[in-house]
């Protein structure tokens, strides 16, 4: 790679992180009023998110000692792991895609913020943070078994683990695949569940675990971790926008404005489907995601077969 | 009558042969003195020594291109030989392949012989090191000339006698009947199966050719000529083979030896034993499938789909497991379920019209890494439970907990072992299981599905190591543990050691590559495969990319910068609802984990046990009630139990080796 394009490629990426960190506590304030508006409240203001972090992030740490340094390092390499996923996938900008890694280590990097935030919890030596860790690290179980046969069908079909030649997953005409449709739609409820929302967001619960995983952490320690939840959650869909609809037609600022716009719409749509949700019991959580992996798992036998 | 031994010429062959006298002389020396720090001292310098040379020779082979070779034979000046043929000439070469394993081995029982200086206290002070100091030598040693040798019938002799030395090793702790039970168990099902690979292997040397051969080059045209001329003979005689070494190598259903072996050895044993043992099986699993045997695709197949088994079954066991050691022997099961699946996968892809030798290749390493990877973090997590059993006392984990204040260093050490068997980036579980996926989610058919498995089970291999570290060093105690500390020097210096490949083989997988390459080559695999991608990391052209130490410098700097909006307060203790229950109380058991996501997946647990029951109990029970009463006699723990086993391990052994000795004559 020569030297400016290498810069090409870091300048796409920086702007790629920069755009999930500042607009994953955007759409979550877009969420919140959508919520509000829904329940006929005014609901707070979209930037409150925002306004929220922001305080939290000027306290410094705020905690215990926990059992053991890991706890307070954790919402740190979270944070880490986020960033450098969000680096790595496209997002606002189609390009530098998998400069540094292809599908699986991207995959890999965003179970790594659950990983290292229930890792944390439980450090936390909290029996709320214990038993918020158990459920996250459930939930990712349940999700990777759907999302792994989804991605299984999509490699299988395309030979590749490269993000280049695996957006967008659904071609139509000569190269449409049947599976690839099915496949997607399992992604997209994964993308959902994996995403903490409602009926899946167990982990934090707030009415019962008194916020879970994040129970025993304050001040800026709490700001990352809910900005690195938020992130997740961001390339969560942005991964499914890029597998499900083509992005190379567009001019960068087209690009720019579509993809936002497409992020937000999907955040509205969320919220709506979670305002009529209530939270699931950790068994019906696992129950209903075991039956979006008969989904994906049809459309990964189809694969294998060659549709 | 004159005979000679045709001594070493020159320094290489005495390198090559300095591991195994300087484990003699350790192995001797610790028979004399028995007990004391002077007995351990020399145990631990002799086999370190010992290791970091097999670690020279490795190296030599592989960066260098130096192999060693060595013949040994008995031959008279006139007249016949005092020892028959098979007995009286031995060869040793360091190839390619060997020499991956003999890095591992270096790498893993150099860790486990400075970590046992200190840990070897325990079993000094109850049971002298006696019995210990020789098994534990001389099995390295034997595991050494395993890997080393260029002949099956050696291989065979070798190989048993490695077997012998580590059923000791098992029940070295011969008070405690668990002990005892477990070695005897590993012993039964390793010995029987054993036989099986060795009738395979003697039908393979003698029925071929019209002589019988015993070197690897002569096994490999003696089965391609039994293979044209009786196939039904031949696909008998390797899958004879491939049921012996799969009982070692522990895949389902012949794997439930393990999960009672690995546990109950000491745990500078159990890391040579899930560490380095289990792959000898691989190792020669690669020469079977690879080396003697044209890739065939019904055994890749088959090989690739009980991998998979394998991987799902064992790691849904670990789930379930509370006691420490326990949950990372099934854990070993479950990896080495990856390790067999890449294996599997090359040899299908190989012998798939038309082949695809890159894939194939990229799988081939892709097993060979996950292996090396395995031996650092499984043998490191084993030598972390050693040194939370040596400090508490305790396996269990519903009871242990909030370790990771007292003990720092051992609790990091842990952290990085749990972290890359989850394969968090970028450590090198991570790595491996990259290329595994990379090789079979592209391949399509029955191998993407295997790679579907291996890419869920990852995920509960996660979960299962989140409950590990957090049930030992996270959430509080159950019981109150008292004295504890962190643990000596070199405890730790052992842990260092793995620690550090651990992240050094994650970093920079091009030095895997370049450790594997000559072991593919020797295989007939492309190495072109595989190119370099930036800052160390690797590319499959047009399929994979992945270059962990790029992924390193974008995560740890940011994760640097959000660390220090961390400055600040420490305050309060952990909320409590408003009171302040005594910590114990406070934190829940390991066993109520994961449980109502185990109870989503009945299904595996029913169909493994049924698999096992089908393949092992049932057959055991019309074992003769000579050897029932055998067993019998030995579940109840007695000096006189232990000398017995020793008698009988050996006349079986010496059986064994004189029949095949016997029936392969010249």
């Amino acid at each position: 790679m020569s030297g400016s394009a290498a810069l090409a490629v870091a300048g796409a990426a920086a702007a790629n992180a920069a755009f999930a960190l500042t607009l994953a506590p955007l759409l979550d304030g877009v969420e919140r009023k959508v919520r509000a508006r829904v329940q006929r409240r005014v609901g707070p203001p979209v930037l409150q998110t925002w306004y929220d972090l922001i305080k939290l992030y000027r306290r410094g740490f705020f905690g215990l000692r926990g059992c053991g340094p890991f706890h307070r390092a954790a919402p740190a390499l979270a944070m880490g792991a986020a960033v450098t996923a969000s680096a790595i996938l496209p997002t606002v900008t189609g390009f530098g895609a998998g400069f540094a890694g292809d599908l699986i280590v991207l995959i890999y990097l965003m179970a790594s913020v659950s990983t290292i935030t229930a890792l944390g919890a439980a450090s936390s030596g909290s029996p709320y943070g214990v038993v918020g860790g158990w459920r996250e690290a459930s939930l990712s179980m349940a999700s990777e078994l759907a999302l792994a046969a989804a991605l299984a069908a999509i490699a299988c079909g395309r030979g590749s683990l490269l993000l280049s030649s695996l957006f967008p997953a659904v071609r139509l005409g000569a190269g449409f695949r049947p599976s690839s449709v099915v496949a997607v739609a399992a992604v997209a409820l994964v993308a959902y569940a994996d995403g903490l929302r409602l009926p899946f967001e167990i982990p934090e619960a707030e009415e019962e675990l008194a916020e879970g995983v994040a129970v025993e952490y304050g001040g800026a320690a709490l700001a990352l971790l809910k900005h690195a939840t938020l992130v997740r959650r961001l390339l969560l869909t942005s991964l499914l926008l890029n597998l499900a609809f083509p992005w190379g037609w567009a001019s960068p600022v087209v690009r720019a404005a579509a993809f936002t716009a497409s992020l937000t719409l999907e955040s509205v749509l969320c919220s709506l489907t979670e305002s009529v949700c209530g939270r699931g019991r950790p068994a019906y959580v696992m129950r209903l995601l075991k039956r979006v992996t008969l989904a994906s798992g049809v459309a990964l036998i189809a694969a294998c077969f060659g549709f | 009558m004159s005979a000679y031994n045709q001594l070493p010429t020159n320094v290489m062959d005495l390198v090559f042969i300095l591991p195994v006298l300087l484990c003699i002389a350790s192995a001797i020396t610790s028979a004399l003195l028995k007990r004391g720090l002077a007995a351990r001292a020399l145990i631990s310098a002799l086999t370190s020594v010992a290791s970091a040379t097999m670690v020279g020779v490795a190296v030599a082979r592989l960066a260098f291109g130096i192999e060693i070779r060595l013949s040994l034979s008995v031959r008279p000046a006139y007249g016949n030989s005092p020892i028959p043929w098979p007995l009286s000439s031995v060869s040793f070469a360091v190839d390619g392949l060997s020499a991956f394993f003999t890095l591992m081995l270096g790498l893993v029982s150099l860790a486990a012989s400075i970590y046992s200086f200190s840990y070897l206290e325990g079993i000094e002070k109850e049971y002298g090191l006696r019995s210990f100091g020789p098994n534990y030598s001389l099995f390295i040693a034997l595991m050494y000339l395993v890997l080393t040798t260029q002949d099956l019938f050696w291989f065979i002799v070798f190989w048993e006698l490695m077997t012998l030395a580590s059923q000791f090793l098992v029940s070295v702790e011969h008070r405690r009947g668990a002990a005892v039970r477990a070695g005897l168990k590993y012993f039964t099902l390793t010995k029987v199966l054993a036989e099986f690979m060795i009738a395979g292997g003697i039908a393979v040397m003698i029925l071929g050719l019209p002589k019988p051969v015993t070197s690897f080059q002569g096994v490999a045209l003696s089965l391609h000529a039994l293979a044209l001329s009786r196939p039904a003979v031949a696909v008998t005689a390797v899958s004879l083979m491939l049921a012996g070494l799969a009982v070692k190598v522990s895949l389902i259903p012949l794997h439930s030896w393990l999960p009672d072996a690995h546990p109950e050895a000491p745990s500078n044993v159990s890391a040579l034993l899930s560490g380095v043992m289990v792959k000898i099986g691989i190792y020669m699993m690669f020469r079977l499938l690879l080396y003697f045997l044209r890739p065939s695709l019904g055994f890749g197949a088959a090989v690739a789909c009980v991998g998979a088994a394998t991987l799902v079954y064992g790691t849904f066991m670990a789930l379930k497991q509370v006691d420490s050691k326990r949950l990372l022997a099934y854990h070993s099961v479950g990896q080495l379920g990856y390790v067999a699946l890449g294996l599997g996968a090359c040899v299908t892809l190989l012998s798939t019209s038309p082949p695809h030798p890159v894939l194939a290749a990229v799988a081939g390493f892709a097993s060979l890494y996950h292996a090396l990877n395995h031996s650092a973090f499984k043998s490191l997590l084993f030598l972390t439970a050693g040194s939370v059993e040596r400090v508490t006392g305790l396996r269990n984990l519903n009871l242990l907990g909030g370790l990771g204040r007292a003990m720092p260093l051992t609790a990091a050490s842990a952290l990085i072992g749990s972290l890359a068997i989850s394969g968090v980036p970028p450590l090198n579980g991570f790595v491996s299981k990259w290329l595994l996926y990379a090789s079979t989610l592209t391949a399509g058919g029955f191998l993407t599905a295997c790679g579907f498995a291996a890419l869920f089970i990852s995920a509960v291999t996660t979960a299962s190591f989140i409950k590990y570290y957090t049930t030992l060093f996270g959430r509080p105690s159950r019981v109150r543990l008292s004295g504890v500390r962190e643990v000596p020097a070199p405890m730790l210096a052992g842990q260092a050691i793995l620690a550090g490949a651990c992240v050094a083989l994650g970093l920079a997988p091009t030095l895997a590559w370049r450790a594997a390459a000559p072991a593919l080559t020797s295989l007939g695999l492309p190495t072109s495969a595989l190119s370099p991608a930036p800052l160390l990391g690797l590319r499959v052209p047009g399929v994979a990319l992945n270059s962990p130490l790029l992924i390193a410098a974008l995560m740890l700097p940011t994760a640097a910068a959000a660390a220090a909006l961390l400055k600040g307060r420490l305050a309060g203790g952990v909320w409590g609802c408003g009171a302040t229950p005594p910590p114990e109380r406070m934190a829940p058991p390991a066993s109520s984990y994961y449980e109502f996501f185990e109870h989503e997946f009945p299904w595996v647990y029913r169909v493994g046990e049924a698999l096992h029951h089908a393949f092992v109990e049932a057959p055991s029970k019309a074992l003769p009630k000579l050897l029932k009463g055998l067993q019998n006699r030995f579940e109840t723990p007695s000096p006189m139990a232990g000398a017995l086993g020793y008698v009988l391990a050996a006349l079986a052994l010496g059986l064994t080796i004189a029949f095949a000795a016997g029936v392969i004559r010249p």
